[in-house]
């Protein structure tokens, strides 16, 4: 099989194994943070998964959304609601990406949580997320705050407006394959960390977590070829 | 148990903190942000699972102009209201910002929490002991550590893990910077019982503690506190300490 071949099956397969709700593994860039992220449909969330991205990946577990529905819900982000304090992030400050801000928008937890942190109340609380993602997509729900507090033990991420044609960090790519799956864009992701160095987990070791656990891993570079043939074809 | 847990903060050690059964019912990691090492941050993350915070004192969040997020976010549409947290309908959460060190590359690593972890220790050190302190110029936000902000009547008007962290630091005499880490059950889906934490600091030899282990030392802490013997970095400005110290210790 030719090499740009390979990449557009794996494309497929993992715009797939997203659509069925199990987990890929999410490559941005060389150049970027070059790191790997879990990544799930957050309305696929269950408690063992929560448990599966603390255990074997370490990050911050973080849902991304599409930009049309943190509008419509009226979901900021968080450098722009923090400019108050002295402490804000300014553009030009990430050093992996200076053109753009992070993608952090508010930290919450769902009313029913208890203390908000448990594998039960964290996958609660995400999968009622991806509840009110749908319904603001489909014209419905925007009563956030009727459901959700914040400060709270779920990041939530706002993809950038443009999406992949704007930022290419894991939160436009994930958001990007959830419309590509035709799913609802709210997609739950979380950094894979390496347990000996200290730093990211290297894409390599991230290749055999994906080859020992039978999950399909996928590179911002292959998400981005589909992003633009799907744009070509318009 | 107390003093063991505060050989142990005084050492850099970890020791475990559960609250009350009437609060969270949760125990969390703790040990001093100064001495938090990227092998630590491994440890909470592996062995904790929850959010790996930094508690700081108050006296030192007023001078570093660190706000409590619920203010921050009253603003937007969602802000968290006295009365919304299920296990203390009198208080607000204790979160402050989420930050990053300036030197950071993602924020999220190991090394990079630890970074801007111990940081915070020695910014929080320096500020105790009087010096201007710029934060802005260190860290941004938002960012991958969430700052908890120590209530200012410390124990008298809240009683999480973030005010005994902070009790205990200065009852040790160290920095009042503490990095804590909940203990979530894998098979539960609930936070780790108060007996399986028990488990894992006898096997691990960690001091193990309860708030109110914690509440018992600090009244008595608190009778014999003044000015006079209370480490130099740990002393605030007198209107502070009153605000801290001067109310009677009868609960």
């Amino acid at each position: 099989m030719q090499p740009s071949t390979r990449r557009a099956v794996m494309i497929d397969e993992a715009i797939a194994a997203l659509r069925d709700g199990k987990f890929i593994l999410l490559y941005d860039f060389d150049d970027r943070e070059g790191e790997t992220d879990f990544a799930i449909r957050s309305d696929a969330v269950t408690p063992g998964d929560i448990l599966r991205m603390r255990k074997d990946g370490g990050g911050l577990i973080c849902t991304a959304i599409d930009p049309v529905a943190a509008q419509k819900l009226g979901l900021p982000f968080a450098s722009d609601v923090l400019q108050g304090t002295h402490v804000a992030e300014q553009q030009g400050d990430i050093p992996y990406d200076r053109k753009n801000h992070s993608s952090f928008s508010l930290w919450v937890n769902h009313k029913k949580t208890y203390t908000g942190i448990t594998d039960n109340d964290r996958a609660l609380t995400i999968n009622a997320i991806a509840d009110e993602v749908k319904k603001s997509l489909n014209g419905g729900g925007a009563h956030f705050s009727e459901f959700f507090r914040t400060p709270g033990h779920c990041a939530i991420l706002r993809a950038a407006d443009d999406l992949l044609d704007q930022r290419h960090g894991q939160t436009e790519l994930s958001v990007a394959m959830a419309r590509m799956a035709g799913i609802t864009p709210s997609i739950t992701i979380c950094e894979m960390l390496d347990d000996e160095s200290g730093y990211a987990l290297p894409k390599a070791g991230a290749k055999a977590y994906a080859k020992k656990h039978g999950l399909v891993f996928i590179e911002g570079r292959d998400v981005l070829d589909r992003w633009e043939a799907d744009k070509n074809r318009e | 148990m107390i003093d063991k847990a505060l050989q142990a903060l005084r050492d850099g050690r970890f020791f475990l903190i559960y609250d009350f059964d009437d609060r969270e019912g949760e125990t969390d990691f703790a040990i001093r942000a100064d001495a938090v090492k990227p092998k630590d941050i491994l440890r909470m993350r592996k062995d904790g699972g929850g959010l790996i915070c930094t508690a700081v004192h108050p006296a030192a969040a007023h001078r570093l102009g660190l706000p409590f997020a619920s203010d921050v976010f009253a603003k937007t549409c969602l802000g968290e209201e006295i009365g919304d947290i299920p296990y203390d309908r009198k208080n607000h959460s204790s979160f402050s910002l989420w930050v990053n060190h300036k030197n950071t590359f993602t924020g999220i690593t190991d090394r990079d929490r630890t970074l801007t972890i111990t940081e915070i220790g020695r910014v929080v050190r320096e500020t105790m002991a009087g010096k201007t302190v710029d934060f802005s110029s260190q860290f941004r936000t938002p960012g991958h550590c969430p700052l908890l902000r120590a209530d200012d009547d410390l124990l008298h008007q809240r009683r999480g893990q973030t005010e005994l962290s902070i009790a205990l630091a200065a009852m040790a005499g160290v920095t009042p910077a503490v990095t804590i880490c909940e203990m979530l059950d894998d098979k539960t889906g609930k936070a780790l019982s108060r007996d399986d934490a028990k488990k894992y600091a006898k096997k691990y030899n960690m001091p193990f503690v309860g708030g109110n282990d914690v509440l018992g030392a600090w009244d008595g802490h608190a009778g014999t506190l003044s000015q006079a013997n209370v480490p130099a970095h740990t002393q605030m400005p007198a209107h502070e300490h009153a605000a801290v110290h001067a109310e009677g210790r009868d609960d």
